[in-house]
């Protein structure tokens, strides 16, 4: 789930933090004392009193989330960001993964932990960059731009997109049986190949839904345990891959 | 040496600045705690419990940075694992540093970066000795990803 959201916090002694978010969660790591938990602090104040010397601008509202009253929040509010400091327990159980997935708000997760049941994107990975009293975002990891073939290559995959890989690089595309496997998975010189979104089952759910959809009953019918051959090999007179979709569905 | 635990039960895990807060007497701000404080937050410690900061100004002890109220509490209080998650990659030096004279625990289930430093480790699920980064992350990837090698 894709979103944009611009936060300008500050408070009266000019400690400023401005970035923007863009998805559902957002997480927020790197060295310590950058901000991280004045951060958290600053939203903190903002919420518990009228006059906190705190202003936050933003088009939704913003808010600490804690330990108590969690469950509550995240069944009854919706359209609020919150965010979640390092010492927030439930972090990583499945309780708030459960509940933070079904609720309608985004997330600034502050933490280093890997949160398996939390589908953020290694683009929404930042560190506190710092110049004074003002504060920005900066990404951890680089997009990635291009595919680099390696010896070894393991998908998530099991089904069609594994077959989808092992027709471009053959046997040595393995899966993971699954993207909580995917991790655990190859040695330091293997390609891991999963969705840019960790888990990705939205995305991924989402897309082959769309993809399932658009090509029902046609010769291009997609179906996720089995690749239809019209993905893997050239069919149209154009003498490239397939471009079912600006043909208005019509294969030669 | 510190013993390092990747795991541990959710009751076990300190959350490091409320247990500081709660926790921390004047016998704790030593010379550690000013080093911790002068390299970790870039502040001077400069009376009992106040902080100057060049960012925040003139603070409290209980507004250091999660890092270093960790490093403090894994010198003077045995009692607890402390939590090294609460411990950026900066901290990583003197973590190190503090392993070569006490001996502490901590939970630590990130990858922590140790680069060229030097440090007695235990690996509390192994009984793995490590001193230095490459036995560290090979432990931590042993647990994290069941890899052979």
């Amino acid at each position: 789930m894709e979103t944009k959201h611009d936060l300008l916090i500050q408070n009266k002694r000019d400690i400023q933090f401005k970035f923007s978010i863009r998805r559902k969660f957002t997480v927020i790591r790197g060295n310590s004392a950058t901000g991280k938990s004045t951060l958290f602090q600053m939203v903190s104040d903002a919420n518990s009193s009228r006059q906190s010397g705190v202003t936050i601008s933003c088009d939704v509202p913003v808010k600490a989330l804690y330990e108590i009253g969690f469950k509550y929040e995240l069944e009854n509010e919706s359209g609020n960001i919150y965010i979640l400091d390092e010492d927030f327990g439930p972090l990583k159980s499945r309780e708030f993964a459960a509940k933070a997935l079904k609720s309608e708000n985004c997330f600034i997760l502050i933490t280093r932990e890997s949160l398996a049941s939390i589908p953020y994107s290694y683009k929404e990975i930042y560190n506190i960059k710092t110049s004074g009293k003002y504060h920005s975002l900066e990404n951890i990891y680089p997009e990635y731009d291009s595919f680099h073939e390696c010896d070894y290559m393991v998908t998530e995959d099991e089904d069609a997109g594994l077959e989808y890989y092992q027709s471009l690089y053959g046997d040595k595309v393995k899966s993971s049986h699954g993207n909580s496997n995917l991790s655990k998975s190859g040695g330091p010189d293997t390609l891991l190949i999963g969705d840019g979104c960790a888990i990705g089952t939205s995305t991924e759910k989402y897309c082959s839904e769309l993809l399932s959809d658009l090509t029902r009953n046609t010769s291009a019918q997609y179906t996720k345990s089995k690749l239809n051959s019209c993905y893997l090999h050239q069919c149209c007179c154009k003498g490239t891959k397939c471009d079912f979709y600006t043909r208005s569905k019509k294969i030669d | 040496m510190v013993k390092v635990y990747f795991e541990l039960p959710d009751e076990e895990i300190i959350s490091t600045s409320k247990y500081f807060n709660n926790s921390y007497t004047d016998d704790w701000l030593d010379d550690w705690a000013k080093k911790v404080i002068r390299q970790i937050d870039n502040s001077t410690l400069i009376s009992s419990g106040i902080v100057d900061s060049p960012i925040l100004g003139p603070i409290t002890i209980r507004e250091i940075s999660g890092g270093a109220k960790a490093l403090i509490t894994m010198n003077s209080d045995a009692s607890v694992i402390s939590n090294a998650n609460s411990c950026g990659e900066n901290c990583a030096g003197l973590l190190a540093e503090l392993s070569l004279k006490k001996n502490f625990s901590i939970y630590l289930s990130y990858p922590m970066e140790f680069q060229a430093y030097t440090f007695d480790m235990e690996i509390a699920r192994t009984g793995k000795i490590c001193h230095k980064a490459e036995e560290f992350e090979k432990e931590y990837l042993l647990w994290r990803q069941n890899m052979t090698f």
